[in-house]
């Protein structure tokens, strides 16, 4: 199992009701998950303590045989998760005063120490991997939005990650992009990379992954593969 | 990464404190064991303080050869430290300071023209008087209804010296009185074009800027009377004895007479004051008719260029090396600190975030004349004196560590918070994302605001010429009085100015075109 959740709770300081109470979900390595649901459902907190960039409340976390509990700061876990979990930022953040290949070898160098020759070798052959081994001397400005997702998948992927998160990877993509989406998530599927996404977008979804959770006040509401769940939906 | 940065400044502030009492420590005015006068005379020089702003015929710039120093005080001066056994050293302040430096240690004695009052007996050991001048009125030629009698002084715009006797007579007699921090110049000049309607000043000065020049009239009669004595540390009766007893053997031998006459001054009241003999009755006043000749009639624009100014450039090349030198260290402590408070305000723990925005608002929000002049003359009360250079470029570089910290801040902030996350789900530790992701992008944001800063900095280190040091606008401005010409020296003085920050600007923009180069391909 890659990762699993267990009866996790989180709360907002200001907000009463909390923003995931009791969730549980399992997703197994090498697959592909959507996690769908209304606006305030918990996605995206729910991304949030999986990367460890927050923490949460109650409950456990346990990713490729690493448990996390609750009460770990969002310091601590994400420095614990570091090189295990990647996040694909839905506005991608790429670090603009770097090159597509400074994006990608900064974090392999500084934090892996690898040799900058390996980075960089290790770093055009993801990017080639993408299609994007022609743009690594550009700056992130010039790229599309599509160009930067994929530069942004392949600078998680460059810490060789077990777990590669997805926040809405469709949204900042024109609609004749999207099917590439779902193609790319596939091919990182195939390196044994187990992957979630938190999307709104139900096409990607039903395309792209094997399994399909649907969120409702911070829990998992219903779950299944894409045809079971999403046909229920519909 | 808190606790780092706060032991770092623990260290800074202790290193500083440490340099500070070291300093204390060696500093001469603190030894009890040494008498000053044994000091002086170890050191083989007698550091005597003036003003060679707008002092003619007191001391002044050779306007002929701006790198010396004369006058009749530099004269005295002379042999004064002759009769120590010691040489002279002057040494640069501002005149109504000159007390105060005085106290302070920067120098053993002034000569400049101090009024030998019992009042000034509170803060310094007064010498025998050697010199005693008439108060003079001057007024514009012609002037009808020009005041010529201290009772027509009344009411009237009347300009003279701060801290002068000159100022007291003209507060009693009711004037509205006008003083001047720029020098003997300006008084006559604001006299000429109008804004005044009299000038009141000690006799030599008179004589110097009023009577040689053809529009302004000098009215008959004394209208007070002063003495000029050497100040002497306040409890230092030593030096002040040695002082005494050298005055009367110049006295005496007729030194003084001679000197006085040369200068144009002897008269028959210092006679009297001094007695022996007077000067020779053929005596020329040959450096009165040099200063005429000098600065009597002012010469056309391009022979000034050619014949004065060359030998003005080392004067304010010598301004401009300190101006530099100064400017770049404090920038230097500006930016360190300024780092500091930045990264305590925006990522420190609540307390030192508190601390940061109080050291930021406080050292912003006050005066740097201010913070200089406690730095210089208010910590020696606390057992720290610091010499002139490391006041100035302490006071200089934590006025301007506040604004640098500000420019930092807007940098950091401009970083969206995404970018740290990002740094972080990468597995680099926050201080690794600060260095390699968020630090990068905010100097792109900080830079030209920091570059203004500079420039800015450049400026106001002039204020230093408060603690007896002689950069660039103090050189101009003494300058500009001992050659009466500001005008062109000014235009002179702002182009070494735009020689010091116009490398600076070109630097910078370079700098920001290599960091922005991304941002202007993508456009």
């Amino acid at each position: 199992m890659s990762i699993r959740v267990t009866d996790l709770i989180k709360r907002h300081p200001k907000s009463s009701a909390p923003a995931l109470s009791g969730l549980c979900m399992d997703v197994p390595a090498g697959s592909v998950a959507s996690v769908l649901g209304k606006s305030g459902a918990g996605k995206t907190t729910l991304l949030r303590c999986l990367s460890g960039l927050d923490p949460f409340d109650a409950g456990e976390i346990e990713v490729d045989g690493l448990t996390i509990t609750a009460g770990a700061g969002g310091g601590d876990s994400v420095a614990a998760l570091a090189g295990r979990i990647g996040l694909v930022f839905q506005s991608f953040e790429l670090f603009p005063h770097l090159t597509v290949l400074g994006n990608c070898t900064l974090a392999p160098m500084k934090v892996r120490k690898l040799p900058r020759a390996r980075a960089e070798a290790r770093a055009l052959e993801l990017l080639g991997q993408l299609g994007m081994a022609d743009k690594a001397g550009a700056y992130p400005e010039a790229l599309s939005g599509g160009q930067k997702q994929r530069v942004a998948i392949a600078r998680a992927l460059a810490m060789e990650p077990r777990v590669l998160l997805y926040d809405e990877p469709t949204s900042a993509l024109d609609p004749s992009l999207k099917h590439e989406v779902g193609r790319t998530l596939r091919r990182v599927a195939e390196t044994g990379v187990t992957q979630i996404m938190v999307t709104h977008d139900l096409g990607v979804a039903r395309e792209a992954s094997d399994l399909v959770f649907v969120l409702d006040k911070g829990r998992v509401a219903s779950y299944g593969t894409p045809v079971e769940v999403l046909d229920a939906v519909a | 990464m808190a606790k780092g940065v706060f032991t770092l400044l623990c260290c800074f502030f202790l290193l500083h404190l440490r340099v500070a009492t070291a300093r204390a420590d060696d500093a001469p005015a603190e030894v009890p064991t040494k008498s000053a006068l044994e000091e002086i005379r170890a050191r083989g020089d007698l550091r005597w303080g003036n003003d060679s702003q707008g002092g003619a015929p007191y001391v002044f710039q050779d306007p002929m050869d701006p790198n010396h120093l004369i006058g009749f005080e530099v004269e005295l001066a002379d042999a004064l430290a002759k009769k120590l056994g010691v040489h002279a050293r002057p040494v640069q302040g501002q005149w109504d300071g000159l007390l105060d430096l005085l106290a302070r240690g920067d120098f053993d004695v002034v000569i400049n023209g101090i009024e030998a009052a019992d009042e000034k007996k509170r803060v310094c050991e007064l010498s025998r008087p050697y010199y005693v001048a008439a108060e003079r009125l001057t007024v514009r030629r012609g002037d009808k209804g020009a005041p010529r009698s201290l009772e027509a002084l009344r009411g009237r715009r009347v300009g003279t010296l701060p801290g002068s006797l000159a100022a007291r007579i003209l507060e009693r007699e009711g004037a509205l009185v006008l003083t001047y921090d720029g020098g003997q110049n300006d008084i006559y000049d604001d006299l000429r074009i109008g804004r005044t309607d009299a000038v009141l000043l000690d006799d030599p000065i008179t004589r110097y800027y009023g009577a040689i020049d053809p529009a302004l009239e000098v009215v008959d009669g004394a209208f007070g009377e002063i003495q000029y004595a050497v100040g002497v540390r306040k409890g230092d009766t030593e030096t002040l004895g040695a002082v005494n007893r050298a005055i009367d053997q110049l006295a005496q031998e007729g030194t003084l007479a001679r000197l006085y006459a040369r200068w144009g001054l002897w008269n028959d009241e210092t006679a009297r004051l001094l007695g022996g003999s007077g000067p020779p009755k053929d005596a020329i006043p040959e450096a009165l008719e040099s200063w005429r000749a000098a600065v009597g009639k002012p010469l056309p624009f391009w022979e000034r260029v050619r014949d004065r100014y060359p030998a003005t450039l080392l004067v304010f090349a010598k301004g401009a090396a300190l101006t530099l030198a100064i400017s770049l260290a404090s920038m230097a402590l500006a930016v360190v600190l300024g780092v500091l408070l930045a990264l305590l305000r925006v990522y420190g723990p609540k307390p030192l975030r508190w601390l940061a925005v109080g050291y930021i608002e406080v050292f912003r929000g006050t005066p740097l004349l201010i913070q200089l002049t406690m730095v210089y003359f208010g910590l020696p009360e606390l057992g720290v004196t610091l010499p002139p250079f490391v006041a100035g470029w302490l006071a200089l570089g934590l006025n301007y560590a506040a604004a640098e910290a500000e420019n930092y801040r807007a940098g950091l902030a401009s970083v969206p918070a995404g970018q740290l996350d990002a740094a972080r789900m990468l597995g680099l530790s926050k201080l690794g994302a600060l260095r390699h992701v968020i630090a990068p992008q905010a100097m792109r944001v900080a830079l030209p605001p920091a570059t203004n800063d500079f420039i800015a900095l450049l400026k106001d280190s002039s204020l230093v010429s408060v603690v007896t040091l002689t950069e660039l606008t103090k050189s101009y401005v003494s300058l500009a009085s001992a050659m009466r010409d500001h005008l062109g020296l000014g235009l002179l003085v702002a182009l070494f100015y735009l020689l010091l920050s116009l490398p600076f600007a070109r630097l910078s923009r370079h700098v920001e075109d290599r960091m922005g180069a991304s941002l202007r391909r993508a456009a």
